[in-house]
């Protein structure tokens, strides 16, 4: 009697512990804090199996660092990353692995910044991914689906202290609570989901200031010779036997440190390590540092003085140009499965596209640059910023969900695209009134841009309104007006 | 270890299931809760299991003797063995620094300086718990009140029974030693209830105590920084701190004993409605009460000798209690305050019952009662300041604050943003609210009894309900871990 008690006891426990496993993992949800981790995995499950060409993984300095919006226009390819703050090789090694479970990718981009940051950050200390922050970590790690790959990467990397918050991020986030905003915040992404365009980029649009660029001539980074442990490359050769497995390339780049920064460290070591980790594995390497060594401090954002650097938006528009224009070279891909729903593609591709297959048109004006009417405005590089004012929408559709977008045409090789949270909404109630309306059609087409001038190459640009409805369709409208960079 | 700690959570299930296994073999069994117990106190460090052993050893065969001598003198010897080993380790690591720092003071008061510095000695565990425990073993074998035991494992595992091994609630071995004795059939009913228990007390000191720890802390680790509406507030969260940190942890250590088959006494008993400071020592830390009240104050004569003595006995036990508690002369202070209080209560007894009957004052109406209650609360919130305040010079400064008024500060928002966010102290007000009424509540009618006639749904959902709601409002991580107040005792 007694046995079976216990048995009945131990037995409702078990029970009750799964139970609460179940719901803790269910919540958990509702506590964390946004990372890029998160808003790539999750955009990444939405997509079509099978779909996607490249697959592009590293830490933030890929993040920021690239636009893959212009690779993906300039290859025809659908591009994806995968990147995530503070990613590690191994890290990586586990992505790759849950990644090719639902895509069978051509290309996979490591960006090495992930194999050189321990070093760089750490000083040489033995590498292991125990010196990487927990928070970090579980930014490649907590929206990952459950899955075996989960499982394994959580046995391997995840030890000692680390083993409870990983598994249980309500746990680990549960002080969050109190912040009532953010629970709702999450709960209401969990209810609209991201957008399966989503591409995971998060260029800066703030440049280096002149007082970090002093710092960084005063600061001392130290000049240990850089070595790639044996540790990373133990975990370098699992992804090139699993992308030999699944007949794919690997390509190994490096975005640009800031000059000021890199002339101070024994870089020559760790672009030698990379081309020797290159050849011994027969894959490419692309320094852009070579290819891009003065980048000035426009190309850079503003964030602390440190060993990590991220490119801005202009850095990223530039060297994303030349990476897409290497893989072109380099790597013959016939697919023409881009992903249309950004800008970029028609952009770059030039595709005129006023008008969709369904009749849809684009309309709407660029009232203002400046504050001024003219159709050419001219202003010289750091002199304030250049700021549009005007309204877009579809006829006859009401503009509630739609994205708005400004770009600034150079050429084929620059080509500014506002983002998303830099355009403020403008109520124009003004423009329903003009055509008539009594259902507030056009109320939410209004917009109002702050471009730093410093964001922008010198020269002449051509002013383009762009507008995704919320079927993730792009239309272009033509300005005819024209901004000048001195 | 502690028990809002990790280790607890996979210590204590493995122990539990051991324990139900081998608990028809008597021996078997006490040899499990024994070595549990030792791993559980030596989790801490392990340097200090010798002294608990010590302990054991010398009252085990002082008691033994005790039964076999009628020698007046000899058993008054024996005793005194006990009373030296006991008391002269709890002397020794609690008290040496407090008396050499007296010393020291005392000579400045002459003008003269004295070089003598305190000495590096840590403070082990739960001391004063365990002592008073074994201590009341051989009184009441000294006594003939109880017939000593010839089983040192049994005796062992009474003395350092983890549960309640370092924070009480203390236990005479009258009531726990026979149940080490005794073995008990599966109790699921039993078991679920102490569960239950435990999350109870969880809950208290997760929810409640941990987070009002925080607003005390940062106004009492800086009294000169905050006055008025600040330090009134700071101090009546530390009344609801102390009392969730203490009865949040003998709730889990009578939940925790529970679920094995044991008994242990009640510590507390809603303490803060209580209408006098008498009561008040009737309900809070009962274990603790009746120690001083069998073992000090009967022994110094209780009541027996007179008026004078009476009040004179009183003031000397709440006095060492206050010492008990903290070798500290901010404890003496607070014990000398609840002491004096509690010799006027006695004092006028029975002119205010005069007084209450000429004036046709009836004690037991709701607004009377509440009127006494709130009384006593703002005493014993009082005596707190000293209890909490980390030095005399501090409890002066937050005594001193009470009299700023700034009650202006309570419409602002500030007040309530004291090292906790706006919707934390929000939780905080709402768990202590919460708490008021399901003690009022359980005192009148078990509430456990009432969980136990509902549909099996509605039974799981409660449980899964508690634990999500301690898991995540409970303040816990990023080395928030705090140990329970009632351990530096």
């Amino acid at each position: 009697m007694k046995k079976k008690n216990l048995i009945h006891l131990l037995f409702k426990s078990g029970l009750f512990i799964i139970l609460m496993g179940f719901l803790t993992m269910t919540c958990a949800f509702m506590f964390g804090t946004q990372n890029s981790g998160d808003l790539t995995w999750s955009a990444f499950y939405k997509q079509k199996k099978n779909s996607i060409d490249l697959l592009f993984f590293g830490n933030s300095h890929l993040g920021n660092g690239l636009d893959l919006n212009i690779v993906n226009a300039k290859t025809k390819s659908k591009v994806y990353t995968l990147y995530s703050s503070g990613q590690t090789l191994p890290q990586t090694y586990y992505n790759i692995k849950e990644a090719l479970k639902y895509q069978t990718p051509k290309l996979i981009v490591i960006e090495t910044f992930a194999i050189s940051s321990d070093t760089i950050y750490y000083f040489n200390e033995p590498v292991s991914d125990k010196n990487i922050p927990l928070k970090a970590k579980l930014q490649s790690f907590d929206s990952k689906k459950l899955s075996l790959v989960k499982i394994e990467e959580y046995r391997d990397l995840y030890k000692g202290e680390e083993i409870i918050p990983t598994i249980f991020p309500l746990i680990r986030n549960h002080s969050n609570w109190a912040d009532l905003d953010l629970l709702k915040g999450n709960l209401a992404k969990k209810m609209k989901p991201n957008s399966e365009y989503y591409f995971g980029c998060s260029n800066s649009i703030w440049p280096l200031s002149e007082s970090k660029i002093e710092e960084y001539r005063a600061k001392d980074f130290g000049k240990q010779e850089f070595k790639i442990s044996k540790y990373q490359r133990s975990y370098f050769n699992k992804i090139i036997e699993l992308a030999k497995d699944n007949n794919i390339e690997v390509l190994l780049v490096t975005i640009p440190y800031f000059k000021e920064y890199r002339k101070k460290i024994d870089y020559k070591s760790v672009h030698n390590s990379m081309i020797d980790l290159a050849l011994k594995n027969n894959i490419k390497y692309l320094d852009l540092n070579h290819i891009f060594p003065d980048l000035s401090y426009q190309y850079f954002t503003n964030e602390p003085v440190g060993h990590n650097q991220h490119l801005s938006y202009k850095g990223g528009i530039v060297v994303s140009n030349y990476l897409s224009k290497y893989i072109n070279n380099n790597y013959k891909f016939k697919t023409d499965n881009a992903n249309k729903s950004l800008p970029e593609y028609y952009l770059y591709n030039k595709i005129k596209r006023e008008t969709l297959n369904n009749g849809d048109k684009i309309i709407g004006n660029l009232d203002a640059i400046n504050g001024t009417k003219n159709t050419k405005y001219a202003s010289t590089q750091g002199k304030g910023p250049i700021v549009l004012d005007g309204w877009i929408a579809i006829e006859g559709k009401s503009s509630k969900f739609n994205e708005l977008f400004i770009a600034l045409v150079r050429d084929n090789n620059f080509i500014y695209v506002s983002k998303p949270n830099q355009l403020k909404s403008k109520n124009r109630k003004d423009v329903t009134k003009y055509f008539n309306e009594n259902n507030n059609l056009y109320d939410d087409s209004g917009f109002l841009i702050n471009i730093d001038s410093k964001l922008l190459e010198l020269g002449r640009y051509s002013l383009y309104m762009v507008l995704r409805n919320n079927k993730g369709e792009v239309l272009i409208k033509d300005t005819f007006k024209t901004v000048e960079i001195l | 270890m502690l028990f809002n700690s990790i280790d607890f959570a996979i210590f204590f299930p493995i122990v539990f299931v051991i324990y139900w296994i081998v608990s028809g073999k008597l021996k078997i069994r006490n040899i499990v809760v024994l070595i549990s117990s030792y791993i559980f106190y030596g989790w801490w460090d392990w340097r200090f299991l010798f002294l608990i052993a010590i302990s054991t050893l010398v009252d085990f065969y002082v008691g033994k003797k005790l039964s076999i001598t009628e020698n007046k003198i000899t058993r008054k010897k024996l005793l005194f063995i006990s009373l030296a080993v006991n008391l002269g380790f709890l002397f020794y690591f609690k008290y040496t620094n407090f008396f050499i720092d007296t010393f020291v003071e005392s000579f400045k008061l002459f003008g003269k300086t004295l070089e003598v510095s305190t000495l590096n000695i840590i403070l082990p565990v739960g001391i004063s718990f365990y002592t008073f425990q074994t201590l009341s073993y051989t009184i009441d074998i000294y006594r003939k009140r109880f017939k000593p035991t010839d089983d040192l494992i049994a005796f062992s595992a009474f003395v350092a029974f983890f549960p309640q091994l370092v924070a009480g609630p203390i236990e005479r071995a009258s009531h726990l030693l026979p149940q080490f004795f005794k073995t008990y059939k599966f109790n699921y009913a039993l078991v679920k209830s102490g569960l239950l228990l435990m999350a109870f007390g969880l809950f208290k000191k997760m929810v409640i105590a941990d987070r009002a720890a925080l607003y005390v802390n940062e106004v009492y680790n800086n009294p000169s920084n905050y006055e008025g509406v600040e330090t009134i507030m700071a101090t009546v969260l530390f009344a609801f701190q102390i009392y969730c940190d203490f009865s949040g942890y003998s709730d889990i250590a009578i939940g925790a004993a529970r679920t094995m088959g044991f008994d242990l006494m009640k510590n507390f008993d809603s303490p803060y409605l209580s209408k006098s400071i008498t009561e008040f020592w009737r309900r809070w830390h009962i274990s603790l009460s009746t120690w001083f009240r069998d073992y000090v104050y009967i022994p110094l004569g209780g009541s027996r000798k007179g008026e004078f003595r009476t009040y004179f006995n009183l003031f000397l036990v709440f006095l060492v209690s206050g010492l008990w508690h903290g070798a500290a002369m901010t404890f003496v202070i607070w014990g000398a305050i609840h002491g004096i209080i509690i010799v006027i209560e006695k004092a006028i007894s029975k002119n205010k019952e005069r007084v209450f009957r000429k004036l046709n004052i009836n004690k037991e109406n709701i607004s009377n009662r509440l009127v006494f209650v709130f009384i006593n609360f703002v005493i014993v919130c009082f005596a707190w300041v000293f209890f909490r305040a980390n030095s005399f010079a501090d409890s002066k400064l937050i005594v001193a604050g009470f009299f700023n008024n700034n009650f202006d500060a309570l419409f602002g928002d500030e007040i309530y943003l004291i090292g906790l966010q706006d919707n934390e102290f929000k939780l905080l007000i709402f768990a202590i609210i919460g708490l008021v009424v399901v003690e009022r509540f359980h005192r009148k009618r078990s509430l456990v009894k009432i969980l136990n006639q509902q549909a099996l749904l509605f039974r799981w959902s409660v449980y899964v309900l508690i634990a999500l709601f301690i898991m995540i409002f409970g303040v816990y991580g990023d080395n928030n871990i705090s140990e329970f107040i009632y351990f530096q005792f």
